[in-house]
């Protein structure tokens, strides 16, 4: 699970579901591929969009 | 992320869901063997979802123990969303039931917190393993078990997702002996 940064192809699904699971898939491949502060990054936006109303850092 | 003799090494950057975690449990840890179950452990994991509670197991201690507890999740800001009677709180989890403690003012997200019931949640409290952050530890179970519990009793169609994404995510580091082990025992809590 180490950081060689390489070009991972995301699949079409054929359908919703199959689409949403290639994607998951891929995104799983993205983490094995790229450094923890590439993609945790990237995390942090997407949940700091949802939760930075309802969480409060600490002080 | 490093997975090696049981431990998870992640250089995340923090994000506000972790750190609140890791204040609830770094008080809970004080008092009680604990382990993060479900859903909170494939977003610690990198999963780009979100969830409303975090699930966690703490080992059976005596009353005395709880009530040390209870006294630093309050002074810590925290509160409980069942009760605000401490000897209810423990009956509650005595009587095999979940609490939920949640930050001042705030409903989600909460922790629901319970006693281990049936053979895999005790194994998921032995068994645990370490996740190192670069502010903490987290405690979850092993990665097998976490993927046979979301493959066979799925609650829902984002557990069938996290099953899917461990697999993926851990693709040629998983123990298939164990995988299995823990498969027949879903099995076999299913058939209950």
């Amino acid at each position: 699970m180490q950081k060689t940064e390489r070009k991972i192809k995301l699949i079409p699904g054929k359908t919703p579901k199959e689409d949403r699971i290639n994607f998951i898939k891929f995104w799983a491949n993205y983490i094995r591929t790229h450094s923890d502060e590439d993609w945790s990054k990237q995390q942090k936006i997407l949940l700091e969009g949802q939760y930075s109303k309802l969480i409060k850092p600490k002080s | 992320m490093l997975f090696e003799n049981n431990t998870i090494k992640i250089d995340k950057v923090p994000n506000v869901l972790d750190d609140l975690v890791l204040e609830f449990t770094e008080i809970l840890g004080k008092y009680y063997k604990y382990v993060i179950i479900s859903g909170y452990v494939t977003i610690l994991l990198g999963r780009t979802r979100a969830t409303e509670d975090i699930d966690v197991l703490i080992e059976k201690r005596n009353g005395e123990i709880f009530s040390k507890l209870w006294k630093a999740l309050l002074e810590n800001g925290f509160y409980c969303l069942n009760t605000e009677n401490m000897n209810e709180a423990l009956s509650y989890l005595e009587e095999g039931l979940a609490i939920r403690f949640a930050k001042t003012a705030t409903v989600i997200p909460n922790f629901e917190v319970k006693f281990p019931k049936n053979e895999l949640e005790h194994q998921a409290l032995k068994e645990r393993i370490k996740v190192e952050l670069p502010k903490g530890i987290i405690f979850i179970p092993k990665i097998e078990q976490q993927i046979a519990v979301k493959r066979i009793l799925p609650a829902s169609e984002k557990d069938v997702e996290d099953a899917i994404y461990l697999e993926e995510l851990f693709k040629g580091k998983l123990n298939k002996e164990k995988l299995n082990h823990y498969i027949e025992l879903c099995k076999k809590l299913k058939e209950k």
